[in-house]
């Protein structure tokens, strides 16, 4: 059941990127946003503290997961342990069967689709329904979502306006609008109807065992607060020390995220209230992968903002979709590869010019493109890429490189060939891909060497 | 980037010109010399020079990339100053031979290169170095040198002190232009789609050049123009400031 | 509680032991000393409470919220600020957190626009047009209102009815997102929120929307000391 990478079909959208033109106009919309947020504030100072912060966490992560639980279950509410997705879709399904859930409304979460939920709980006759509006879209169009926090990103609001036209029998608009209160209004009353609601999790305090969610439209705090069962689903990295830490997440978060303050509704569940039952479940579906190498260990401290993506050129231009993975972009790049499936090692590291743009916005301060390049290394190292030939081709070079006689003909070699390649209809590999859609110069009639050496 | 050591007048200063600058354009390397002569820095350009690594530690072979930056260390290791017209080389210098060996000697000498603006501010503390240009002209930061040396300031600096050049803002400056080594050949259309990108913004200025501090961009955008035939030149930050 | 079986004591043995193999460390329960809470501030002090009242009311606005902050001291005015904002929208059918402030704020609403909350089926609650809640604290520096629901009933207050109208004291403006905003140690069950301006979604296109799932139009009312 475990999702695999599927490294043909994920290469072959990132050599034909095909992201629709309204990808890029949201993503530097997003941009401008959080840069204007950022303004004003303390910027580098939050940054700073907030990596600390996290770095605390992860470093204490088993006491603190022990703190959390007991603090949780203090006050009613239940804990359970999951070690891969499908054991999580496991004992959520066992929730849902144990109370008689017939649908379950769901408030947005990004584990939901580590968990592959919705076809779990379809597949066991339980109707999921999607209520944030960017998942309720996806899950009409039967996408996947293509962004952590904007999952219909990839859609424009005519490609809105007329799948509700199918899907919802709806006339048709393209107002933004509209379409967002007409799929307010189909959920109105699914909120009351069903028997459990499903919430992620932002930040779980130790401190206090309370959950943190943080949302704009409502619908997590009315999927939380309207069914007598809520679930709130949560990765292990989830966890902080204390509700002060909040102070530096939140504003960071909805900075980082929306470019708001703060978002309209930070939610506190502070355990069921009389007559309701709460659970969490805990997963790690590869997390303990990522945090058992010291290179990848930062990936944790990732609060799902989106920032990276939203700035990264090649997400831009191939769409969240092309990742093959529930985490796209350079988020997704590095974690994918040791939580999902080593196979995505061989090419989700290396689709980026390591531009650096996700580092410099990541509100946490992850050093992406660094943990890139250290999974570039591991693809080469455990042969998942760089194959026999670009093996042989970097030993050529480094021998090249390695004596300035050798050094001396492949510059000469490289002249020639540059220059029959400039004349020549046919140009194969390499050097061919390169000047289909660009040229190279004419090598300079002296290379520098030889313009040093007769200067003196 | 400024540093707390400083340098003596005197002093030699060793020149790094990568292979594909060494190559395709050697200009660039000449105009730093010609720049740094007329500062009355006396220039030096070791001998046995080839390459820092970095196509290999990018593209994740860091056995042959230790071997080329222990090599680079032992060629540059008498020198106090290094200098390069290559961001993305002084980058690799500064930073990648730290990562690949934290205290090794590369590491070391690595942290005494320089990308060619950061060491005419940052070092020898100059903007002006006496240069004019008569052209409308737009700059593109290389990635590494923005980010990783932050560089860009120092660019500005030198290029606003050059006489009767006009300066015009690139749309979405901090975009990278899509080169990233193997990456232009592995994904070529990505890259492309984004080196169309910086080329239509900086055509969009009506600049007569696009400059930059780094070759390897200029490489890419400019092998890109050329495609397209346009009368937009790329020249390296160094050859503008070599002019007079 | 449920009496079937969820919970399983292996994943949670191994995944615990995952991460201590995985930081490289024995089995301890002693945390390793915490970074310092510090004060690194979002906002520039606001000093006194008019600047508060008004910064928070601006930074409602910001959000498209309206914050109105009254001038006369006491319950009765209150009351008739609710009052007079519930004829004029002509909300028929308001229901009413059960806290000393919002009772007191919903006093001058006629009983015919009340919906009754002890012993309200959530059918009921769906035709409310108006919730009324009391807010703990404001917080001016986000032009947040920290609300604090604890029965079933009431906390679909601040989500289910399209409008809502918050009432706080003047006395409970704070003037950053601290600690003492955050509120530490609390042992209440239910949810505490914090809620900025109304309902609002960007999914499509970052066009934003207001009254996505949650009331469209929000409204706090202060009210002087």
């Amino acid at each position: 059941m475990s999702a695999r990478f599927d490294r043909a079909a994920v290469k072959q959208k990132f050599r034909e990127p095909g992201a629709p033109p309204v990808l890029a106009t949201s993503m530097q919309r997003s941009l401008d946003h959080k840069r204007a947020a950022q303004a004003g504030v303390p910027w580098e100072a939050l940054r700073d503290r907030a990596h600390a912060l996290k770095a605390d966490a992860i470093a204490n992560l088993d006491i603190l997961l022990e703190q959390f639980e007991r603090r949780f279950v203090e006050r009613g509410g239940r804990v359970v342990w999951a070690r891969t997705a499908d054991e999580a879709a496991d004992a959520f399904l066992r929730i849902c069967q144990a109370h008689g859930a017939k649908s379950v409304v769901k408030g947005k979460s990004m584990v939901s689709e580590e968990l592959r939920l919705n076809e779990r709980l379809a597949a066991a006759g339980i109707d999921p329904v999607e209520t944030d509006l960017g998942e309720f879209i996806v899950q009409l169009a039967g996408h996947k979502p293509s962004h952590v926090i904007a999952p219909a990103a990839h859609l424009s609001a005519r490609d809105v306006g007329t799948l509700f036209e199918r899907k919802l029998g709806l006339e048709f608009s393209d107002d933004p609008q509209t379409l967002s209160l007409a799929a307010r209004a189909r959920l109105r009353g699914r909120y009351v109807s069903a028997e459990v609601g499903m919430t992620g999790v932002n930040f779980a305090v130790a401190q206090t065992g309370t959950l943190i969610v943080v949302e704009n439209e409502g619908n997590g705090g009315l999927s939380a607060a309207a069914p007598r069962v809520h679930v709130a689903l949560m990765g292990i990295e989830k966890v902080i020390r204390r509700t002060a830490d909040l102070a530096t997440f939140l504003p960071l978060l909805a900075r980082s995220g929306t470019g708001q303050k703060i978002t309209t509704y930070t939610h506190h569940f502070l355990g069921p209230e009389a007559g309701k039952h709460q659970y969490c479940i805990i997963v790690d579906a590869g997390r303990t992968a990522l945090l058992a190498d010291p290179a990848t260990r930062e990936s944790l401290y990732c609060i799902r903002c989106g920032a990276c993506m939203n700035v990264c050129p090649v997400y831009r231009r191939v769409g969240g979709g092309a990742y093959g993975s529930v985490y796209p972009g350079p988020i997704g790049a590095v974690v994918t590869p040791k939580m999902v499936d080593p196979a995505a090692a061989s090419v989700l590291p290396f689709a980026s010019t390591l531009c650096g743009a996700c580092k410099d916005e990541c509100p946490v301060k992850i050093d992406l493109p660094l943990q890139l390049v250290h999974l570039r290394r591991l693809a080469v190292d455990t042969a998942v890429a760089g194959g026999l030939l670009e093996r042989r081709a970097m030993r050529m070079f480094v021998r090249a490189m390695s004596d300035v006689r050798a050094y001396s003909r492949a510059v000469k070699w490289l002249r020639l060939t540059s220059r029959v390649a400039q004349r020549s209809p046919w140009k194969p590999g390499p050097l061919g891909a390169w000047m289909r859609r660009r040229t190279l110069p004419a090598p300079a009639g002296q290379t520098f060497r030889e313009w040093w050496g007769s200067r003196s | 980037m400024t540093d707390v050591r400083t340098y003596r007048r005197g002093e030699p200063v060793a020149l790094f010109v990568p292979c594909f600058v060494d190559v395709f354009n050697p200009e660039a390397a000449r105009a730093v010399v010609s720049v740094l002569e007329r500062l009355a820095v006396r220039v030096e350009y070791p001998s046995e020079q080839t390459c820092c690594g970095q196509p290999a530690y990018n593209a994740g072979h860091f056995a042959p990339a230790e071997e080329l930056a222990d090599r680079f260390a032992r060629v540059f290791q008498d020198y106090a100053w290094i200098v390069t017209p290559s961001g993305s080389c002084a980058a690799m210098a500064r930073a990648g031979f730290a990562h690949l060996s934290p205290s090794s000697p590369a590491a070391s000498v690595g942290a005494r290169v320089y990308d060619f603006a950061s060491f005419l501010t940052g070092v020898l503390g100059v903007a002006d170095v006496g240069a004019r240009f008569a052209h409308r002209v737009t700059f593109h930061e290389g990635c590494h040198a923005l980010r990783e040396l932050g560089a860009l300031d120092a660019s500005l600096r030198l290029l606003g002190a050059v006489r009767d050049l006009t300066l015009v803002d690139l749309p979405l400056a901090d975009e990278c232009c899509g080169f990233g080594g193997s990456f232009s050949v592995s994904f070529d259309a990505l890259s492309t789609s984004m080196g169309e990108a910086k080329c239509d913004h900086a055509l969009s200025t009506g600049a007569e050049f696009l400059v930059s501090g780094d070759p390897s961009c200029l490489l890419h955008v400019g092998g890109m123009l050329r495609k397209r035939s346009s009368a937009l030149k790329t020249l390296h930050l160094a050859e503008v400031l070599a002019a007079t | 509680m449920v009496g079937i079986a969820i919970v399983s004591a292996d994943a949670r043995a191994d995944i615990l032991a995952r991460i201590r193999a995985g930081l490289g460390m024995e089995a301890r329960a002693e945390l390793s000393e915490p970074p310092p809470i510090d004060a690194t501030r979002t906002s520039p002090d606001v000093a006194t409470r008019p600047d508060s009242c008004a910064r928070f009311a601006r930074e409602l606005a910001a959000v498209g919220g309206e914050a109105i902050v009254l001038v006369e001291a006491g319950d009765a005015a209150l009351a008739r600020a609710v009052a007079e904002r519930v004829a004029r929208f002509d909300f028929r059918a308001v229901a009413v957190q059960r806290d000393s402030l919002a009772l007191a704020a919903a006093a001058g609403i006629p009983a015919a626009r009340l919906i009754q909350l002890s012993g309200a089926s959530i059918d009921q609650l769906e035709r409310a047009d108006c919730a009324i809640v009391a807010a703990e604290s404001l917080i001016a520096d986000t032009g947040s209102a920290v609300v604090h629901v604890t029965a079933y009933e009431e906390r679909l207050l601040p989500y289910l009815p399209p409008a809502c109208i918050i009432v706080a004291r003047a006395s409970g403006v704070q003037v950053g997102l601290d600690e003492a905003a955050l509120g530490a140690g609390e042992d209440e069950r239910g949810e505490r929120v914090f809620i900025t301006g109304p309902s609002r979604t960007a999914d499509i296109e970052k066009t934003v929307v207001l009254g996505a799932h949650g009331p469209g139009s929000l409204t706090v009312i202060i009210a002087a000391d």
